[in-house]
């Protein structure tokens, strides 16, 4: 092997190690960047606040009769805000199936959502979403000021709010169910009085 | 060094690193059905029913075009079918910049939650002037020690550094997320 030849065989290994540090280096960034960001779901400090009463709706429902939202009636109530054409609203349903299962003794879901009845009557069967009280109102959303999907809001059996949210994962929906348990708004709340301490 | 063996060499690497993109963004997409539909339908630009035909067809064609590239008397083919399919993507991606929604998930092979951006269609327009080159480069030249080495080298280290360029838009535009946040 030629001088000229060795040398480019070593420059090729340095350059493949120098591009896969690279990479590895943008990776950890990235992951990073995520945990840097709450855990918990994040509240914004818009509409009703938490440990407010929740306004109160009856709305009728795509698989037929009426739905009282927000209302004193001795459950939990989590309305879940999503939209047909939202990737992770659609990743999360599976994981709310399970919740609710799991969760049967105390919590109903509600799913909520606004926009054309056809749009969201194809979604609610192609999904096969007859397990969920499906409600659209625009009304709802306002009243709750839903800016971004999917977003949570947990009602408890007194028609409080307990606890509300933008979620990603399951993590997070748990996160609002936890919360209402401990009695606290969201993890930054909770943190926020923890570290006080 | 002989005009044509450059030209040769250019064009394994072209095809080589090309066969990889798709094909990993292909098995991304495949790995999760769900995750994949919802994106195509977010991008509203075909009726539903058309677009649950893209979904279930646009990874297979990504799996052929990257098959193609790799056999050197189908390579043309290969990388006209690649062309198509990046000529849909950064039209679908222009179009939604163009409408103002430019805050959907990209989903672009690799990278989770990639919004849409001009950085995109610059490395969709880089992508395309190698498929220009894979098509249209000699696929026959001397193959001896060198010119395996250098091609099969060129070839891993632009691959690794498609995805790293990937990941450093991903977290420019995270960082511009948490900035503003800041300010506010």
């Amino acid at each position: 092997m030629t001088a000229l030849a060795m040398s480019n065989v070593l420059l090729w290994i340095t350059n493949i190690a120098l591009v896969i540090t690279v990479l590895a280096l943008a990776r950890q960034i990235g992951v990073l960047n995520e945990r840097v960001t709450p855990v918990g779901a994040l509240t914004m400090d818009h509409g009703p606040k938490v440990g407010e009463a929740a306004p109160v709706f009856t709305l009728p429902t795509l698989g037929g009769g009426d739905i009282v939202v927000g209302a004193a009636t001795g459950r939990s109530q989590l309305l879940f805000f999503l939209s047909p054409t939202c990737p992770v609203c659609k990743k999360l349903l599976p994981i709310l199936r399970s919740l609710s299962q799991h969760e049967r003794a105390t919590v109903d879901v509600v799913l909520a959502s606004d926009g054309e009845l056809d749009e969201h009557s194809l979604f609610y069967q192609r999904e096969k979403l007859k397990p969920f009280p499906y409600v659209l109102s625009a009304d709802l959303g306002m009243a709750f000021r839903i800016s971004k999907l999917p977003y949570a809001v947990v009602i408890g059996p007194a028609g409080l709010i307990s606890a509300k949210g933008l979620v990603n994962n399951r993590e997070q929906i748990e996160s609002l169910l936890i919360a209402q348990e401990m009695g606290v708004a969201s993890l930054q709340e909770y943190r926020a009085k923890t570290q006080k301490r | 060094m002989d005009y044509q063996v450059s030209l040769f060499m250019l064009g394994e690497v072209a095809r080589l690193t090309l066969a990889a993109i798709f094909a990993l963004a292909a098995i991304h997409a495949m790995r999760d059905w769900t995750m994949f539909d919802g994106i195509v339908e977010q991008y509203r630009i075909a009726p539903r029913w058309l677009a649950m035909i893209a979904v279930r067809s646009l990874p297979p064609m990504e799996l052929a075009a990257a098959g193609a590239l790799l056999v050197p008397m189908m390579s043309r083919v290969g990388a006209s079918m690649g062309m198509c399919l990046m000529a849909l993507f950064t039209g679908a991606i222009i179009l939604n910049i163009a409408r103002g929604r430019a805050s959907i998930d990209c989903g672009c092979g690799g990278v989770r939650g990639q919004k849409l951006s001009l950085g995109l269609v610059l490395r969709n327009a880089g992508v395309m002037v190698a498929l220009a080159v894979a098509g249209t480069a000699p696929t026959s030249g001397p193959i001896d020690g060198m010119t395996v080495i250098g091609v099969l080298c060129a070839s891993v280290a632009l691959i690794a550094l498609y995805f790293a360029v990937n990941q450093l838009m991903r977290n420019f535009q995270q960082f511009s997320a948490i900035s503003s946040r800041s300010r506010s």
